[in-house]
C-alpha cells in the first residue's frame, strides 16, 4: 500500500453519481488496482487511470429514462443557445472576455496555492519525514552540534535514517576557473530519508561515511548543465573542489525538489577534528520515521536520550531539549501561506463580482427577450425548458471562458513565476498547470455559468404570458427583476469596496517599507562575498594579513570611498547567535546576534555611533578585546546605567572549526544604532559587533561605499581581487539597494497583483452602476415625461436618479467597509505601518468608490434630465 | 435471448470462477477478448444480468487496499447456464457447414 489516496474528488463523484449499491464494490475495485498501478507506473500514470475508470463508470451508470430524450433537447438547447449567441456578438464577446480574464486569474492564482499549500510533499510517503532540532532551554528551535547528532544517530529506534546536513558556500574549478557555488555538506542517508535515487549514476552510500570518503559530490542537474554542459561522462570524474580533488558519482533529476532548490552540488559530511563538538550549533537534521511509528513516539524517545545528554553535560547542556516536527509542517512560511491566501481570496472576489456583471448583463438581456420567451411559452414549452435554455446559454458561454481562461491562467502563471525572485518559493512546490488546475479551472467554469446565469434563467421564465403578448409591461416580473439588480449592484459595490480598501492597506504597508533603508544611500553601497575554503588560511594571522591586504587594494580603487569587512551583511542576518553573560552580573543571562566587522563598517552602512566609540584600527590581536553594542542590547541590558566600560563575557568562535574556545571578555566601548540585519521590518535583534582582528573568521563579506556608482568601480575589484589571490571566486557583486530590492519583490509583486484585482474591480463596479441606472432610467423615461410636462425640472430630476445611484453605492460602500473590518485581522500578519482598521485607507476606498458610481450615474442621469416630455409620452 | 456482450460477461464469470469479481472479470475478458472493453459497460451489464436473474452476487473482504470496500462476486445461477446453453448452441448451429470458410479469417 504505497499510496493509500486514490484521488478523492473522482471516488466522491463516482458514490453519488452511481446507485447507491453497485458504488461500494466499483469504488473498492478501483482504489485496489490505483494501489497497484501507482506502486508499478506511477502515481500520475495511476491517477490518470483511475480518473478515465471513473468516467466510464459515471457515464455508464447515467439515468436511463427521460434523459435518454433528453440527449436530444440537450444538442437542442445547445443549438439554440449557439444560434442566439451568435445573434448578439457583443454581449457574447464581452462576457466570454470576462470570464477568461477572471477564471484566468482565478486558476493562475490556484496554480501557485496549490503547488506550495495543497500537493503532498513531493518525496516517498512525506508524511514519515521529520525535522529534528535541538531546543534551547527559552524553548526555541536550535541547530544541531555534531557529537548531539551523533549520539542522536546512534541511540534512537524510532527513525530509520536521520540525517545532518549544512549549507555552504564553495569555490569549484569548472573549466579552469574557479567559480563560487551552494554546496550542502550532508549525511551519506540524506537523500534515503527523502526517499530519492539519482537520475545519474549514484546518491552517497554509507560506505561515503568514512573520514576519506569527503571527498564525493553529487551534483544538481541545474548544476550539471551549467558547469558541466550535461555531459554523462562526469560520472566518476575528479574535479578540484574547496581546492582539494573530490570525485563526481551522481546528478540528481531534472525539476525535482533537488533542482529547485539552492544547492549545486551536494557533499558528504563527516566531521572533521575541529568539528566534533557539542557546544557548537551549526547541523540540520532530517529523519525517516520507521514504518508505523508517530510523531510523538519519535518525540518521547528522543527525550529520553537528549535527558541523559544534558544530565552527561550539564555546564553546556543544561536545560536543553528536543524537538521532533513534520516537515511538511515547515515547509512553508507563514508569510508566504498568508499571501497565497490574501490572493486567492481576493481573486475569488472578483471573479464573483465578474459574474455578478455578467448576471446583470443577461437579465438586461431577458427583459430584451421577453417576447421570444413568451412566444415559447406560447407555443408549449415549460418552465424547465426555458430554463434549461438559458442554462445552456450561460454554461455554454463559461465553457468558452474556461478553456481560453486556462489559456489565459497559464500564461499569467507563467507570468508570475517569472516575476518572483529565485528561491522564493520551497524546493517541494512544482507549480504547473496540471491535470488537478485544469480540474479545478473546469469546476469554477462550470460554477460560474451556473452562478450568473441561474437568476436570469429564473426570471426569464417568469413571464406574464398575456400581458406580454398585448404589449404592456408586465409589471410585477419587472419589479422583483429590477429589485434583483439593484441587489446585484449593492454587492457588486460592497465586492469591490472590500478589494480596495484590503489593496490600500497592503499598498500604504508596501510604501512604508519602502521608505526603510537598509543601509544609508544604499545605491551606493556595494557588496560581495569572499569564499574561503577550508583549509584557505593556515592561521588566523594569515587571514589577517590577507584582510588587511584586500582592504588596502580596495580602498585604492578609484571611486571607492569607505570599505569594510564583515561577516553578514545587512538584511542577511547575524553571522552567530551567542548566549553571553556579564561581569560582576551573576544573574543575568543573555543571548546576542554577533558578528565581527572591520572598524569602518559603521561608516560604511550609515549607522551612527550614539554613545562611546566605534571601532579602530588599534583594537588589533594583543590588545584588550572590545566589543560595540547595538541600542536593542542596551535598552535591555542597561536600561538604567552606563554600559561603556562593562564587560560581556561570550565565548571564542575559533576560525575554521566548528568549535567554540573559552569566555572573552570583550569590554564595551560604543553603542551603535540598530541595523536592519534580520530584515527591514523585523522588530530589532539585539547584536554586538567585535573586531574582525581580534575574532577572525574565514568567512567574510567586502561592502563599500562609491562615490562613482557601483557599475564604475566592479572591473578594477576584480582585477584587485584576482591580483591578490587568483584562486579567489568572486560572488555576485551587488548593492545594498538590489539587496533591498529582492527582500521585498514578494510584497511588491503581492501589491501589484491587488492593485491590479482592485482596479479592475472598480470598473466592474463603475459598469455595474452604469447598467442598472440607465436601464431604470429607460424603463422610467413615461414617468420622468410626465413630471417633466408638470413641470419638473431638470435639476430635479437629475438629483432624483443621482440619489437612487448613490443610495445603492452608498448601501454598497457601508457593506463593504464592514466587511473590510472583519477581514482585516486577515491582513494584519501581512501589514506593517498600518493598522488593519486604519480609518484614512478605508475612508478613501469609501470615496474613490463614491466617485465611481458618481461618474457612472452621471450619464444616464443626464439623459433623465433631457427627456422631451412629448417624446417621452409618445413611446407608449 | 441474451446479448452477445452479455454473453462474453457470463463467459467470463465462469472463468474466473471463484476469483469473479469486478476488476478480474474485466482482465479476464480483456486478455481473452482481446477487445478494449470499458469498465462502465462491464459493471452495468453485470447489473443487468443480475436483475434478470441470471447471475448471482455476494460482498466480501474490505481490505486497507479498498478503502474497506467490500468485493463483490458473482456467480452464474441457473438460468443464466441456461440462457448460456442456449446462446451458445444457437452460435454452433449457426456456424455448422462454414468451417471452411471461417478458419481462416
Amino acid at each position: 500500500m504505497t499510496n493509500p489516496h486514490p484521488p478523492r474528488l473522482a471516488a466522491w463523484l463516482l458514490e453519488r453519481l452511481m446507485p447507491s449499491d453497485a458504488a461500494p464494490a466499483a469504488i473498492g475495485d478501483l482504489g485496489e488496482e490505483y494501489g497497484e498501478l501507482s506502486t508499478a507506473a506511477g502515481q500520475t500514470h495511476a491517477r490518470l487511470w483511475y480518473w478515465r475508470q471513473a468516467i466510464s463508470l459515471a457515464w455508464a451508470y447515467r439515468k436511463p429514462g427521460p434523459r435518454q430524450a433528453g440527449g436530444v433537447t440537450m444538442r437542442q438547447d445547445i443549438r439554440y443557445a449557439l444560434r442566439s449567441l451568435a445573434r448578439s456578438p457583443g454581449y457574447t464577446v464581452m462576457a466570454i472576455a470576462v470570464l477568461a480574464l477572471g477564471i484566468g486569474a482565478t486558476s493562475a492564482i490556484f496554480s501557485f496555492v496549490d503547488g506550495v499549500l495543497l500537493k503532498p510533499l513531493p518525496y516517498r510517503e512525506p508524511d514519515r519525514i521529520a525535522a529534528v532540532w535541538e531546543q534551547t532551554p527559552d524553548g526555541f528551535r536550535n541547530y544541531v552540534s555534531a557529537l548531539n547528532f551523533q549520539d542522536w544517530h546512534d541511540q534512537n529506534r524510532v527513525f530509520e535514517n536521520l540525517a545532518a546536513y549544512t549549507n555552504v558556500p564553495a569555490t569549484m574549478m569548472a573549466a579552469g576557473e574557479p567559480v563560487e557555488v551552494n554546496a550542502s555538506r550532508v549525511s551519506p542517508s540524506y537523500f534515503d530519508v527523502f526517499g530519492v535515487t539519482a537520475a545519474l549514476g549514484r546518491t552517497f552510500t554509507p560506505d561515503d561515511g568514512s573520514p576519506d570518503a569527503e571527498g564525493r559530490l553529487v551534483l544538481s542537474h541545474r548544476a550539471w548543465l551549467k558547469y558541466f554542459g550535461g555531459d554523462a561522462s562526469v560520472i566518476g570524474r575528479t574535479i578540484t573542489f574547496d581546492r582539494r580533488p573530490c570525485t563526481i558519482v551522481g546528478v540528481m533529476a531534472a525539476d525535482s525538489p533537488f533542482d529547485r532548490g539552492r544547492t549545486d552540488v551536494w557533499r558528504a559530511l563527516t566531521f572533521g577534528p575541529g568539528e566534533q563538538t557539542r557546544d557548537y550549533h551549526w547541523l540540520r537534521v532530517v529523519a525517516r520515521l520507521k514504518p508505523g511509528v508517530t510523531l510523538e513516539q519519535a518525540q518521547a524517545n528522543m527525550d529520553t536520550i537528549v535527558a541523559a545528554i544534558s544530565r552527561d553535560y550539564p555546564d553546556i547542556k543544561k536545560g536543553w531539549g528536543v524537538r521532533v516536527d513534520r516537515l511538511a509542517d515547515l515547509t512553508v512560511g507563514d508569510n508566504l501561506r498568508q499571501s497565497l491566501r490574501v490572493l486567492l481570496t481576493a481573486v475569488a472576489l472578483l471573479l464573483v463580482l465578474g459574474c455578478a456583471n455578467l448576471a446583470n448583463l443577461a437579465l438586461a438581456r431577458g427583459t430584451a427577450r421577453e417576447r421570444e420567451v413568451v412566444v415559447r411559452a406560447a407555443l408549449g414549452a415549460s418552465r424547465g425548458r426555458i430554463v434549461r435554455q438559458f442554462l445552456a446559454e450561460s454554461v455554454l458561454l463559461s465553457a468558452a471562458g474556461g478553456a481560453l481562461g486556462i489559456a489565459t491562467g497559464y500564461v499569467m502563471m507563467r507570468g508570475l513565476s517569472a516575476l518572483l525572485p529565485p528561491l522564493y518559493l520551497p524546493r517541494e512546490a512544482a507549480v504547473a498547470m496540471d491535470g488537478r488546475v485544469v480540474m479545478f479551472c473546469t469546476i469554477v467554469s462550470v460554477a460560474t455559468g451556473l452562478l450568473f446565469g441561474i437568476a436570469p434563467a429564473f426570471h426569464a421564465s417568469r413571464v406574464d404570458l398575456t400581458g406580454s403578448l398585448r404589449g404592456a409591461r408586465g409589471a410585477t416580473g419587472d419589479r422583483s427583476r429590477a429589485r434583483l439588480r439593484q441587489a446585484l449592484v449593492v454587492g457588486q459595490v460592497a465586492i469591490a469596496c472590500v478589494l480596495l480598501s484590503g489593496t490600500g492597506l497592503l499598498g500604504r504597508s508596501f510604501l512604508a517599507m519602502q521608505r526603510l533603508e537598509a543601509a544609508h544611500d544604499p545605491e551606493r553601497v556595494v557588496t560581495t562575498w569572499l569564499i574561503a575554503p577550508n583549509g584557505r588560511f593556515a592561521s588566523p594571522d594569515e587571514a589577517r594579513a590577507h584582510y588587511r591586504t584586500l582592504l588596502d587594494r580596495v580602498r585604492a580603487i578609484p571611486g571607492v570611498a569607505d570599505g569594510a569587512l564583515t561577516t553578514a551583511l545587512p538584511l542577511q542576518g547575524w553571522s552567530d547567535a551567542m548566549p553571553f553573560t556579564i561581569a560582576g552580573r551573576p544573574g543575568v543571562n543573555g543571548g546576542t546576534g554577533f558578528k565581527q566587522v572591520s572598524p569602518e563598517y559603521f561608516r560604511t552602512v550609515g549607522l551612527p555611533i550614539l554613545r562611546g566609540r566605534g571601532l579602530t584600527d588599534q583594537d588589533r590581536k594583543g590588545t584588550t578585546p572590545v566589543i560595540v553594542i547595538n541600542e536593542t542590547v542596551r535598552a535591555k541590558y542597561f536600561p538604567d546605567r552606563d554600559p561603556i566600560g562593562e564587560r560581556l563575557l561570550i565565548q571564542e568562535i575559533i576560525p575554521g572549526q566548528r568549535a567554540l574556545g573559552p569566555p572573552i571578555a570583550w569590554q564595551i566601548v560604543g553603542v551603535v544604532a540598530d541595523e536592519r540585519a534580520t530584515g527591514l521590518t523585523a522588530q530589532s535583534f539585539g547584536g554586538t559587533y567585535a573586531p574582525l582582528e581580534q575574532a577572525p573568521s574565514y568567512g567574510v563579506a567586502l561592502v563599500f561605499r562609491t562615490t562613482a556608482g557601483a557599475a564604475a568601480v566592479v572591473p578594477a575589484l576584480r582585477a584587485a581581487i584576482k591580483e591578490i589571490d587568483p584562486n579567489q571566486p568572486l560572488g555576485e557583486i551587488r548593492t545594498v539597494g538590489e539587496l533591498t530590492a529582492d527582500f521585498v519583490a514578494p510584497d511588491r509583486l503581492r501589491t501589484s497583483l491587488l492593485t491590479a484585482f482592485a482596479v479592475i474591480a472598480l470598473l466592474l463596479a463603475g459598469v455595474g452602476v452604469y447598467g442598472v441606472i440607465s436601464y431604470s432610467v429607460a424603463q422610467r423615461t413615461r414617468e420622468m415625461g410626465i413630471r417633466a410636462a408638470l413641470g419638473a425640472g431638470r435639476g430635479r430630476l437629475l438629483g432624483q436618479v443621482m440619489g437612487h445611484a448613490g443610495a445603492l453605492a452608498m448601501f454598497g460602500i457601508a457593506l463593504g467597509l464592514g466587511a473590510a473590518l472583519l477581514l482585516g485581522r486577515f491582513l494584519s500578519s501581512l501589514l506593517f505601518g498600518v493598522s488593519p482598521r486604519d480609518a484614512t485607507t478605508l475612508a478613501a476606498a469609501g470615496t474613490v468608490l463614491a466617485i465611481t458610481a458618481a461618474l457612472a450615474a452621471w450619464i444616464p442621469a443626464r439623459r433623465a434630465a433631457r427627456v422631451d416630455p412629448m417624446t417621452a409620452l409618445r413611446t407608449e | 435471448m441474451i446479448g452477445e456482450f452479455e454473453l462474453l460477461v457470463l463467459l467470463a464469470v465462469l472463468r474466473t470462477a471463484d476469483d469473479a469479481y469486478g476488476s478480474a472479470i474485466l482482465a479476464e475478458l480483456q486478455s481473452r477478448s482481446g477487445r478494449a472493453v470499458s469498465r462502465g459497460a462491464l459493471y452495468v451489464t453485470l447489473d443487468r444480468l443480475e436483475t434478470k436473474g441470471l447471475l448471482g452476487s455476494r460482498t466480501a473482504g474490505g481490505t486497507p487496499a479498498r478503502g474497506g470496500r467490500p468485493r463483490r462476486y458473482y456467480t452464474v445461477r441457473a438460468p443464466g447456464l441456461k440462457a448460456l446453453r442456449e446462446s451458445l448452441d444457437a452460435l454452433a448451429r449457426m456456424r455448422e457447414g462454414l468451417e471452411l470458410g471461417l478458419k481462416h479469417s
